[in-house]
């Protein structure tokens, strides 16, 4: 909270060149100079560049069938061999990111967004209505989080959108606790109550004095569960739910090749190389962004 | 604290009621007709009616609702599948051992060697032990289970033939399901252990106590330590607390009859007194674990229980004054 303020942060650093950076550009410095952290953001950004322009990269088209040429080991042609339609492997995990990445994406941003919504009602109105929501969120984190996106995903059913509104459902009520405690100690701090007296409406204080004091955590932990949802999300597909086959998200791709563990691993590697590459990258991105946003938790 | 465990239980109550209520509407909601997923494609219309009429499901959704409830809460009956007409509550408890010992085993051996590793990287911070502890940590921790699963099949059951892939019957079934959540386990704790550790080595009490005189090894170990403990005994507790139900992946790879697969197999069979009964025994579960972990707590940190006394003082006293 404090680290937004950069005059908090003056301590030992020279005070002159504080004044002309924004905590921004300071947050984005410390964050330039972790290696880590910059090595995992390259990563995920190139892992994107290949799902944007995955119709420019891949060499071949994700559904054609070959079948003259099924389990091809890796060659000229085909990088990474076929599974066991004839299909290029290496064409498929390139398209595939385009579902897993969008997927871990989006999920990440519609469940913080409505996070915010209710954590910043529960934390700011307090009272009844938090008790309410507060009760709410311990029934739902009574039952296990995949157990729950199961469900939803079999009442919602197997579309896209089904699966993005599956995935959702579950990272609301983390973030929204979470954003409710940073909440609970800001609100009664004078700033607040000053724009109290000063006639503004709930809706403006939350916006603009609360939440720029408390989100802090809440954008670290959104960062972070990008990967928890492309690994959830690569889960649902492997149980059959979620994104189906023929389209090649990583976990459907994961589960169309799961009869074939014992003959042709080569099939399964792919795909745990680019989810496990992919929550790596985010994780090591998330630890540096945690850092240089909060240089006090530094360790 | 004895009656603030009576209270904690009491308030679990209406928690589980409403789970049960709301995992009740959920597979209520989910498409298909039950009496078709069992009878198949090629019951006739009169049949099918008349398995519905057996099930119960002509009648108002409410007036289900309220059968069910009162039969689980009241008479403790969590009825029979509709697939395999066989009992819940028996078949639940058969396969319960098998995603426990999975769970346990793989948590218990995980903070066995997670904690020591998490205290050794905080107490020497910087050197290598510690970079290679994060390290370790920073790749092991992330990857998903199941990722971690189908690595250990590829090499010790398909490459090596050490180990079988699937079923239950023996130990070492059990070896490799344990092991991919032991990789993400230990070093999840390892991590936490440090952070927290570190933490509590810069604070106050543990530099006045440093400051007394007391060995490296005595302010480490007695002073530092157990208050480091707090946030491990709520992962700890968060990990047992899934522990039945978030290993449906996993089972399902290794093709373990446990209690995952019990439940993933009844949603996409839309049996709903098996999900709903499951789920309900889950939810129980994870509030009785969530309360020990509460009670922990208090037994490890001087300042919780203190609170909890106060707040007992204030509470005894609001009563006196009641009567008064």
């Amino acid at each position: 909270m404090n680290a937004m303020n950069p005059a908090m942060n003056a301590g030992s650093e020279d005070s002159e060149a504080l004044k002309k950076q924004s905590s921004f550009k300071m947050m984005l410095k410390r964050l330039a100079a972790n290696k880590l952290a910059l090595t995992g953001g390259i990563i995920f950004i190139i892992l994107v560049l290949l799902a944007v322009f995955a119709p420019l990269i891949a060499p071949y088209d994700y559904l054609t069938v070959n079948p003259a040429n099924k389990y091809a080991g890796p060659s000229a042609q085909h990088l990474l061999g076929t599974d066991q339609f004839g299909r290029d492997i290496f064409s498929r995990l390139v398209w595939g990111g385009r579902w897993s990445l969008t997927l871990g994406v989006l999920g990440t941003a519609i469940s913080t967004l409505l996070g915010i919504v209710v954590g910043s009602i529960a934390g700011y109105f307090g009272g009844i209505v938090d008790n309410i929501i507060m009760r709410i969120i311990d029934v739902i984190q009574c039952i296990p989080g995949m157990l729950l996106t199961i469900m939803i995903s079999v009442v919602l059913g197997q579309t896209f959108f089904a699966t993005v509104a599956a995935l959702s459902f579950g990272g609301i009520w983390g973030t929204a606790r979470m954003l409710r405690g940073q909440i609970l100690t800001v609100r009664t701090l004078d700033y607040v109550e000053a724009a109290k007296a000063t006639n503004n409406g709930p809706v403006r204080i939350i916006f603009k004095y609360v939440l720029p004091n408390s989100i802090q955590q809440t954008i670290i932990h959104a960062c972070m569960s990008i990967g928890g949802q492309i690994t959830m999300a690569s889960g649902l597909s492997f149980l059959g739910l979620g994104i189906q086959p023929p389209l090649p998200e990583w976990g459907a791709m994961l589960n169309d090749a799961r009869p074939f563990i014992r003959y042709y691993p080569l099939m399964l590697i792919g795909p745990c190389v680019m989810i496990g590459l992919t929550v790596l990258s985010i994780s090591l991105f998330g630890d540096g962004l945690r850092d240089a946003m909060d240089p006090r938790m530094k360790k | 604290m004895v009656r603030y465990t009576i209270k904690r239980l009491l308030l679990t109550i209406p928690i589980i009621i409403i789970v049960a209520i709301l995992i009740f509407c959920i597979m209520k909601l989910t498409p298909g007709d039950p009496a078709k997923m069992i009878l198949g494609d090629s019951a006739t219309e009169e049949e099918l009616q008349s398995y519905r009429e057996y099930l119960g499901l002509n009648r108002p959704f409410l007036v289900q609702l309220g059968e069910y409830m009162e039969r689980v809460f009241l008479h403790f009956d969590f009825g029979t599948s509709w697939l395999s007409r066989k009992s819940i509550a028996e078949e639940f408890a058969v396969r319960l051992p098998r995603s426990f010992a999975i769970s346990c085993y793989s948590i218990l051996v995980g903070a066995l060697f997670g904690i020591p590793l998490g205290v050794l990287a905080a107490v020497k911070q910087n050197t290598f032990a510690d970079k290679f502890i994060l390290f370790l940590s920073s790749f092991m921790h992330v990857i998903p289970n199941y990722v971690w699963a189908l690595i250990l099949i590829i090499i010790f059951s398909v490459k090596l033939k050490w180990l079988p892939s699937y079923g239950a019957d023996s130990w070492q079934c059990y070896i490799m399901p344990c092991a991919a959540i032991f990789i993400m386990g230990f070093t999840g704790m390892a991590r936490m252990t440090r952070s927290s550790m570190l933490e509590v080595i810069r604070s106050d009490y543990v530099m006045a106590a440093r400051a007394q005189g007391f060995s490296k090894r005595s302010v480490n170990y007695r002073h530092a330590l157990p208050n480091a403990m707090i946030p491990v005994i709520t992962a700890l507790g968060t990990q047992f607390s899934h522990a039945l139900g978030g290993t449906m992946i996993l089972e399902t790879i290794f093709s373990i009859p446990g209690t995952g697969t019990y439940i993933q197999g009844a949603i996409s069979n839309r049996d709903l007194p098996i999900v709903t009964g499951t789920v309900i025994i889950l939810a129980i579960w994870f509030c009785l674990v969530m309360l020990l972990v509460d009670l922990l707590y208090a037994a490890l940190d001087p300042r919780i229980k203190a609170q909890y006394e106060a707040r007992n003082r204030t509470w005894k006293r609001k009563e006196k004054e009641a009567k008064a």
